[in-house]
């Protein structure tokens, strides 16, 4: 298995070489730059290195928030925090429980079987961190622009968009060309608000709403 | 008693008074304090209905806490998330005992249920499909539902891995327990009622039965919203909404008006007590007022009831230095005053005023008295009636206050005489009423006695000397007589006779009594005697020898009285003259006489009816104009009658006697002196007098015969009479001797009984015809 995870990785590698960029941009029905979308390619493409993935803890808050990750990829979990996190998820694409730990003690998780893994913390429950896991070597996650770029070679590929706060994802054709730089829009429906924005009120003041 | 006496109304007015204050006082605060504790209940319920709610918020809190736990809890995190329904069902039965929740479920993102930790069929949970579904976002929701008819208190709760992954529900029954809980905390009527399929139905509460029933016809939803609380009957209620979805469930809150009164009935009942007290003390205090109101008067009038039945001596006994003080001081003098003035007025009633001795009225008395002391000491009394000899002259000759210092110093003798043992009464004018106790007759004796010496001289009076003699008569108890009004009379009887005989002391003999009975009864009959014609004329004829047809007769009274039988006229007259009535005989002798004469007449017989006038027919000034009335009407001329008169007839009062006659004779009537030589005729009187007949007396007619005195008697009186040139009577012959002797010495007229005896009317007639025709007599 080792040997396959570092094959994965060397065959990114190899077509990174002749890759080129796809400029996904997204945005919301309001023209919004939207953050954390999960953005795939699908189509013919050359496999990719298998690296591991990490998804770090810090300031009780999942690092990144969504990481998305090839099929097969091992996720370890690191704790930068000083204090202990249990991490866990119950989503069908991966159970896992990191019980109680400190710093890089925890084991890392494959994540073998793709799809949606929310992830929580059991002490923390403003916790919460997303791992899409992905049957294609192709994805980024947007920034803050609500950006992505991704690196395929030219062809014709299905370009799909997820987000933790869409019911819905996003499918569309896209062609890469072979000389310049491949630039897609994408309009994203409506998000569900952050749940972790909803703290400021207290459980028992919305008892009674 | 039927009047309301003044005490009584005076405590009513006090009484009314209070009972109006305390009623309306009581009546006021009753209003006011009862106000103020339904107001108050009012306020207690609203303020429990709040604690109510907030109780039920805080249990709401409690309840989505445990829900928390449930939710939290990794365990049953994780169990959901393997949507395992055995697996799930186990730990909500689990989870639910621990939090001792009475039912716990699942629900999966559809709110379609995933498991339940009571076993019941899904359709009974359709309802919780209704409540808003719960996310991160709305947190814990909270709601009530019922659920297989049970109220639960749910609450729904999102479980987060850290997404939803489904909905955690927990039931809390409200049941009788937490009812009885609130009740006890709110201290009102808790009931769960809810509108279960548009059907109220009661869930759960503190009511009993009938009052759930009652409950729910009044409809409590009605009034959800519009007005928190409202009276029904004898409740207070409150509505609290529970919950709007899925059904409407509310709480009904309620406190019994009876309860909320229930500090208020012990005040009312010490209100009531208060009230009574003050009653019962303002009856006493009335009834004291009234009575230091009315006592006194009381008092009074009772004291003035003693005064008008004579007790004078009763102490006014009114204190308190007020107005009844006064009128009791002024009561006291009163009877004081009274007590002396009827004293003097009882004495005065009691006492002659001229000698201060007792008075007639307390004859009696003082006789009883005495009798009774008498009688227990064994001792006699001398009733002795005293009075003084010729007493008018001395008023006439010197002067009445002559005659009232002699009424003054005889009663004071009198006084002294009988000592301190007897008494002395003034009976009238002047006579004396002694009573003398005395050991026996020889000291009765002594007594009168010792009376006669002490009058036996001269009465020094302030001026004059006098000398007076008195008259006594005297009974002795109780020798004659035991009884006063009998000693008295009988005292009485000795005076007259002392008085009659001038013995001056005269003491009571046996039959004295009786004749004066004997002359009462007399008396009493004389009218009722005339009426029956038992009182009748005799006639006695006087005789002319002479000349037989001159003939005259004398009318004489007789009375048969029918249980005395013959009575002596000179008995009965004397009677009649004492008792004033003989002019009334006299006029009935004048008539009856008259009648007579005229009716002889009729039968052709002329005579001289002679009747006998006693001293006070003289007296009376018109007895000539009835004689002259009598004969005017009988047509009689008054030569046909003679009165005869007496020689002391005459000589009482003489002058006004004259005169009469004169009046008489100068009528014609013939006028004759009767009993001639008894008396102490003056003939100087005689002389003037217009007499036409001498009546010689017959005490010197009837012995005639035998007494040589009495013939020169005789003799001179007819050649005395025949001087004068009267007619010379004599009266009493007896014998023929006599008659011859009187016809010899030339006597005119002729009577006795040798000719006739006196005889009634009819047989006098006969005697007449006889005598008249030449027969014998």
């Amino acid at each position: 298995m080792k040997f396959c995870k570092q094959f994965g990785v060397l065959a990114a590698c190899m077509m990174t070489a002749e890759a080129m960029a796809l400029q996904v941009n997204v945005r919301n029905s309001s023209g919004e730059p939207v953050e954390s979308a999960v953005v795939a390619v699908y189509g013919d493409l050359p496999q990719r290195q298998m690296e591991t993935a990490v998804m770090d803890q810090h300031d009780r808050q999942f690092l990144p928030q969504v990481l998305a990750v090839q099929v097969g990829t091992k996720v370890t979990f690191p704790n930068s925090d000083d204090i202990r996190h249990h991490v866990y998820s119950f989503s069908p694409a991966k159970r896992f429980e990191l019980r109680l730990y400190h710093g890089t003690t925890a084991e890392p998780v494959m994540f073998d079987q793709p799809g949606k893994v929310v992830l929580g913390c059991n002490i923390h429950d403003s916790m919460l961190g997303y791992i899409y896991v992905l049957d294609t070597p192709a994805f980024a996650v947007t920034d803050v622009n609500g950006r992505a770029q991704l690196d395929v070679p030219p062809g014709r590929y299905r370009l799909q968009v997820q987000h933790p706060r869409a019911d819905q994802l996003t499918e569309q054709a896209v062609a890469v060309g072979a000389d310049e730089p491949g630039s897609v829009q994408v309009e994203f429906g409506r998000l569900a608000p952050d749940p972790r924005s909803v703290g400021d009120k207290t459980e028992l003041e919305a008892l009674f709403d | 008693m039927s009047k309301v006496s003044y005490r009584f109304k005076l405590m009513l007015i006090l009484l009314g008074l209070v009972v109006a204050l305390q009623a309306s006082s009581y009546i006021a605060t009753r209003v006011v304090i009862r106000d103020a504790v339904v107001e108050e209940a009012y306020r207690e319920l609203e303020r429990g209905s709040e604690l109510f709610s907030q109780l039920m918020q805080t249990r709401a809190q409690q309840l989505a806490q445990s829900v928390s736990v449930l939710t939290d809890d990794f365990g049953f995190k994780e169990a959901v998330a393997t949507a395992d329904r055995a697996t799930i069902r186990s730990v909500l039965v689990n989870h639910a005992a621990r939090i001792q929740a009475d039912m716990a479920l699942v629900l999966d993102d559809n709110r379609q249920l995933v498991a339940s930790s009571m076993n019941l069929p899904a359709e009974q949970y359709q309802l919780l499909r209704q409540l808003e579904p719960v996310s991160v976002d709305s947190g814990s929701r909270y709601s009530l539902v019922v659920i297989n008819g049970t109220l639960y208190q749910f609450v729904l709760s999102p479980i987060m891995a850290p997404l939803q992954i489904g909905t955690a529900g927990i039931g809390f029954e409200i049941d009788e327990t937490l009812s009885a809980h609130l009740q006890k905390l709110t201290d009102l009527e808790v009931s769960f009622v809810a509108d279960v399929a548009g059907q109220p139905s009661y869930l759960s509460g503190t009511l009993t039965s009938e009052a759930r029933n009652q409950l729910m016809a009044e409809k409590p939803f009605a009034h959800s919203g519009e007005q928190s609380v409202w009276r029904a009957g004898d409740m207070l209620n409150s509505v609290v909404v529970l919950a709007q979805t899925p059904q409407l469930v509310s709480a009904v809150l309620q406190v019994p008006l009876a309860h909320a009164l229930k500090p208020f009935a012990v005040l009312d009942t010490q209100l009531l007590t208060l009230a009574f007290s003050f009653f019962v003390g303002a009856g006493l205090i009335a009834m004291f007022l009234a009575r230091s109101v009315t006592r006194p008067v009381r008092e009074l009038a009772g004291v003035a009831r003693k005064i008008a039945d004579g007790h004078y001596g009763s102490p006014v006994r009114v204190y308190g230095g007020d107005e009844f003080t006064d009128l009791a001081q002024a009561f006291t003098r009163m009877q004081t005053a009274i007590a002396e003035r009827e004293q003097e007025i009882l004495y005065q009633a009691e006492h002659d005023s001229l000698t201060d001795l007792a008075n007639r009225s307390q004859v009696f008395p003082r006789l009883h008295q005495t009798i009774d002391t008498c009688q227990a000491a064994g001792q006699q009394l001398v009733v002795m009636v005293v009075d003084i000899y010729k007493f008018t002259q001395i008023n006439d000759t010197l002067s009445p206050e002559t005659g009232d210092r002699v009424l003054r110093a005889v009663g004071g003798h009198l006084e002294a005489l009988v000592g301190e043992q007897g008494r002395a009464l003034r009976l009238g004018s002047d006579e004396f009423l002694l009573l003398m106790p005395v050991a026996g007759a020889a000291q009765a004796l002594e007594f009168t006695e010792q009376v006669v010496r002490q009058f036996d001289r001269t009465l020094h009076l302030d001026e004059t000397d006098i000398k007076i003699e008195l008259n006594m008569g005297y009974a002795v108890f109780p020798e004659q007589g035991e009884s006063a009004e009998l000693l008295l009379r009988r005292a009485n009887l000795a005076l007259n006779q002392a008085r009659q005989s001038h013995e001056f002391v005269c003491r009571y003999r046996s039959g004295w009594d009786e004749d004066h009975l004997r002359r009462l009864q007399l008396f009493a009959d004389f009218k009722q005697a005339l009426l029956n014609d038992e009182i009748s004329l005799y006639y006695q004829p006087k005789i002319d020898p002479r000349q037989r047809e001159h003939v005259g007769a004398e009318a004489l009274i007789r009375w048969v009285h029918p249980e005395f039988g013959f009575v002596n006229p000179e008995e009965f007259i004397a009677v009649i003259e004492s008792a004033g009535q003989i002019s009334l005989l006299t006029r009935w002798v004048i008539r009856t006489a008259v009648k007579q004469v005229q009716q002889l007449r009729a039968q052709g017989i002329e005579l001289t009816m002679s009747i006998n006038l006693s001293a006070l027919d003289l007296l009376e000034d018109d007895l000539h104009s009835y004689i002259s009335k009598l004969l005017h009407e009988h047509e009689l001329p008054s030569r046909c009658l003679c009165l005869e008169i007496t020689e002391s007839a005459i000589m009482q009062e003489a002058e006004r006697s004259m005169a009469n006659i004169q009046r008489l004779h100068e009528l014609g009537l013939l006028i004759s002196i009767d009993d001639y030589g008894t008396g102490y005729s003056s003939l100087s009187q005689m002389k003037r007098l217009p007499v036409t007949e001498l009546k010689i007396d017959k005490s010197f007619v009837l012995d005639l015969d035998s007494n040589e005195d009495d013939r020169q008697i005789v003799k001179s009186t007819i050649e005395l009479g025949h001087t004068l040139g009267l007619s010379v009577t004599a009266e009493g012959v007896e014998t023929e001797q006599s008659r011859d002797w009187l016809v010899a010495n030339g006597c005119d007229i002729l009577q006795g009984y040798l000719y006739s005896k006196p005889v009634p009317a009819r047989e006098f007639g006969h005697w007449l015809e006889r005598y008249l025709r030449g027969g014998d007599i």
